[in-house]
């Protein structure tokens, strides 16, 4: 990755911020060393909230709970199993991380509603079994933690600071790390759009239950920190309000950005310190700011600063407007991971949906050669879209087959049809709003980058090599549609045709086998058709991509299609060569009504 | 053989307090999509509200008990114009915070206001068993379990033959449709919010001779939310259902493993529900499009 200038300036704020903390125990007293120590240990709790909740837009009440199994883990490890500290806090942060991952599980099928409330109760439940838990934790009066031990040193208050500070130096880093990867590109897909981030290859599961492990595992150290800091642990200290704070630091700084929780977490515990109120009031002024805050500040203070303050990213280019570009990576770039065997790339046998007692397709059989563009055409209605859905894997078939290249694909997922080689535009537009132009075709790419976790957030060799690889390719990808110049841009700032083009693009990136493509020239004028016409013949000749295409549009499918399949009210009523179709009375009366009428 | 029937009355006398709260829950639910976080808070509030009138002030029981629950009424239509309202086209997570963040308001408004200290609710009925087939009841738990399933029948009738309610449903189903017909989303909403509000006064005020009266006793509310999901939040008599299933369970258990844990066995069957059946044990699976 090429950092900017502006990527520049943030790295040696970020330096110097850090330095100047761990310095601070050479010019504080005790008092607010102790602060700047807590506001470190809560930014680390917030990093794990702006993860789960900013990046891939899961809400997470709970988390003073983790921090509480962080806590009391490292607690219960130092002073019962004579367990070195060091060693306790990651050891408590594994386990929050694993309570996270099971948390998750529920996230997958349901909705915000039920992850609220899930995540809500365990926060809960965690205080009340802590109180409860007389024998090991002491109940409701807490357990005293020893200082801890360095080398065979007691560390002074002072002195543990600077490791604070070490820590939330590594944990940003890996944060950072994580969240300019394929990785942190799927959380917000994810966030953006869960639809279109399945259509793109990403596993839901997989990812929402990697968020709230990672938010756990910020939140068990920020917990373990904590025990080592106050050498003190009770219920208190991790009860709902604390929850409800973190989740206020978050949104206070920016919930979406790394900043922002040092930000938040750094003013929310600096600024109740100097008001010293009772705890009521703290209370009463956290909700306070925090309604305000969702209502008039939903972006938070980094938020506030780059509307007001941060130009809009220039264009690349300053030439306007879709074109065709020479290019040369291509063809390399979206190579097929080995050619089909079969004549019949796709093969769709017998299909059938039911909706709630609406047939919304009966018995659809279709057949689609390699480098071959079918067309789908039928009045609204007829199940064209639904045809996609069960292709792509979105909705599941009632009855019939859908065979891949010789393979049964029937019951897979639909990310893994995305891995296999089927990619989609959606007829009413599913870009990842928020993201760059760039960042959506990348996560196009999705299945191809192979990177794990841990290589991301370690920014290994060859993970950097292939990030860098597909930022090219996905370059090569916007400049094949014609919208290089856009790539810095949020998705949702270009105009609708551009934004049909991105989908394409973004759909390419895959390097799929098979491409459907939604009704793509829905919205378009006629220079724009006209630009498509050209890039889906592209798509299909010069990278041998098969097309399954949806249209209204008659120009486009009568120009393009080999042949074309009628649908009407979920039944197949024609299928043959454009011309054939064009004249086949049932069709025109399908869409204009019976003569005789 | 005793002990369970004992168990079981209590649990149904707990349960009807659920089903009033549940109710308001499903009640904002089905028209914004939003779970109030605050709505035991409202309970709360609602509990406060009638000690206030009825110990303080010396006001007549009945009284007390309207006086809570219109007030109450009137506050959440406030929240809904102020708070909620400008979030209407937010995030469903935001919406959700914004009810976090007015529970913590309300609960921490309440101890500045009133002190943290504990009250008792003077005791309008007899809290003396008598028996009814060998089994043990109070007149003061009988009269809430009718009192609840009374209201609960009214706010069904309600919804299901008024102009008003059935304009709820129609504004949850498609609000700018609902729009279109006439029907004005923001008097429907706030309307929403109010009954709601009402709602769990109510049962605040019923349950407040029960248990001691704290600031914190809305954490209660939160059960009637979950015996909604329980139930299956798409069907209201099934909601209800869950709401009395939830109380038996939650008294069965709190007797026979351990009193302490009432709460964390809630939470242990909610999600132990939810990964087996997110629909609700009563609820019809909704039939899906992507």
């Amino acid at each position: 990755m090429r950092p900017s200038p502006r990527r520049h300036v943030m790295r040696g704020t970020m330096v110097l911020v850090f330095a100047a903390c761990a310095s601070a125990p050479l010019f504080l007293s005790n008092y607010p060393l102790f602060v700047l120590s807590l506001a470190i240990v809560n930014t680390i709790a917030v990093l794990g909230v702006n993860l789960v909740m900013g990046h891939a837009g899961q809400i997470s009440l709970g988390q003073a709970g983790f921090s509480a199994i962080g806590a009391y883990a490292t607690a219960l490890l130092v002073v019962n199993l004579d367990v070195s500290y060091w060693l306790a806090v990651p050891l408590g942060a594994l386990l929050a991380a694993v309570s996270g991952y099971i948390l998750g599980l529920p996230a997958l099928r349901l909705g915000p509603l039920y992850v609220s409330m899930v995540t809500f109760g365990f926060g809960l439940i965690v205080v009340i079994i802590v109180q409860n838990w007389y024998e090991l934790a002491n109940g409701p009066n807490g357990m005293v933690v020893p200082s801890p031990v360095f080398f065979g040193r007691e560390l002074f208050p002072r002195e543990f600071h600077v490791a604070i500070v070490a820590v939330a130096a590594v944990l940003f880093l890996l944060a950072r790390n994580i969240v300019d990867s394929k990785h942190g590109r799927a959380f917000i897909a994810i966030r953006e759009s869960e639809l279109a981030a399945r259509g793109m290859g990403v596993n839901l599961a997989h990812y929402k239950t990697t968020a709230f492990a990672l938010g756990a595992f910020a939140a068990g150290i920020s917990g373990g920190l904590f025990a080592g800091l106050a050498q003190f642990v009770n219920p208190d200290a991790f009860v709902f309000p604390v929850s409800i704070l973190y989740v206020t630091m978050g949104i206070l700084g920016g919930i979406n950005t790394l900043v922002g929780a040092a930000i938040g977490g750094a003013m929310l515990t600096a600024l109740p310190e100097l008001l010293r109120g009772a705890a009521e009031y703290k209370d009463f002024l956290t909700g306070f700011l925090l309604l305000l805050l969702l209502i008039f500040l939903p972006n938070g203070i980094v938020g506030f600063i780059r509307e007001r303050f941060v130009p809009p990213p220039a264009k690349v280019d300053s030439s306007d407007g879709p074109r065709v570009v020479a290019h040369t990576v291509l063809p390399t770039t979206l190579q097929r991971r080995g050619r089909w065997e079969n004549n019949a790339l796709l093969k769709v046998e017998n299909l059938g949906v039911s909706f709630g007692g609406l047939r919304a397709l009966q018995n659809v059989s279709l057949a689609l050669g390699s480098d071959e563009i079918l067309s789908v055409i039928g009045p609204n209605g007829a199940g064209k879209t639904t045809l996609f859905n069960l292709i792509s894997g979105l909705n599941r078939p009632d009855t019939g087959r859908i065979v891949l290249d010789g393979a049964d694909i029937t019951g897979t997922s639909a990310h893994s049809r995305a891995r296999l080689g089927i990619a989609r535009t959606f007829q009413n537009l599913d870009l990842f709003g928020e993201m760059s132009v760039l960042d959506n075709v990348r996560v196009g790419a999705h299945t191809r980058l192979r990177s794990s976790l841990l290589q991301a957030a370690l920014r290994t060799g060859s993970e950097r090599a292939e990030e860098a690889r597909y930022r090219d390719v996905a370059m090569d990808l916007l400049q094949f549609v014609g919208l290089g110049p856009y790539a810095n841009q949020k998705a949702s700032s270009l105009a609708f045709g551009h934004q049909r083009l991105l989908e394409i693009a973004r759909a390419l990136a895959s390097a799929p086998k098979l491409l459907l493509l939604d009704e793509p020239a829905a919205g378009l004028n006629s220079s724009e058709l006209d630009f498509l016409m050209e890039l889906i013949r592209r798509i299909r000749e010069e990278f041998g991509i098969s097309v399954l295409l949806i249209g209204h549009t008659m120009r486009l499918v009568m120009a393009l299609s080999n042949r074309v399949i009628v649908l009407d009210h979920g039944v197949q009523l024609a299928e043959g060569p454009p011309a054939e179709i064009q004249k086949n009375p049932r069709v025109i009366e399908a869409y204009l009504g019976a003569d005789d009428a | 053989m005793e002990l369970l029937s004992q168990v079981l009355i209590s649990g149904i006398t707990l349960g009807s307090l659920y089903a009033l709260v549940g109710l308001g829950f499903v009640v904002i639910y089905r028209a914004t999509k939003v779970v109030n976080f605050a709505q035991g808070e409202m309970m709360m509030l609602g509990a406060m509200l009638a000690l206030y009138f009825y110990s303080d002030l010396q006001f007549p029981y009945f009284l007390a008990f309207m006086l809570a629950v219109v007030l109450s009424g009137v506050f959440g239509a406030g929240l809904e114009r102020f708070a909620y309202r400008p979030l209407l086209n937010a995030p469903v997570v935001t919406l959700i915070l914004a009810t976090v963040a007015v529970g913590q308001m309300i609960r921490a408004g309440v101890r500045i206001l009133r002190g943290s200290e504990v009250s008792r609710f003077p005791s309008i009925l007899s809290a003396d068993p008598f028996l009814i087939g060998g089994v043990a009841v109070t007149p003061l738990s009988l009269s809430i379990i009718a009192i609840a399933i009374l209201l609960v029948c009214v706010f069904m009738l309600f919804f299901r033959k008024t102009k008003l309610g059935k304009g709820m449903e129609a504004t949850s189903e498609n609000r700018e449709a609902a729009l279109l017909v006439g029907i004005s989303v923001n008097q429907t909403f706030s309307l929403v919010w109010a009954t709601s509000s009402g709602l769990a006064a109510a049962a605040g005020v019923l349950l407040a001779p029960l248990i001691i009266i704290t600031p914190e006793m809305g954490s209660i509310g939160i059960k009637g939310f979950i015996g909604a999901i329980l139930g299956g939040f798409n069907n209201i008599p099934g909601a209800i259902a869950g709401c009395f299933l939830l109380g038996i369970i939650e008294n069965l258990g709190g007797v026979y493993i351990a009193s302490s844990m009432k709460d964390v066995i809630s939470f242990v069957v909610l999600v132990l529900v939810l990964t087996v059946k997110p629909q609700g044990i009563f609820g019809a699976a909704e039939g899906k499009r992507a």
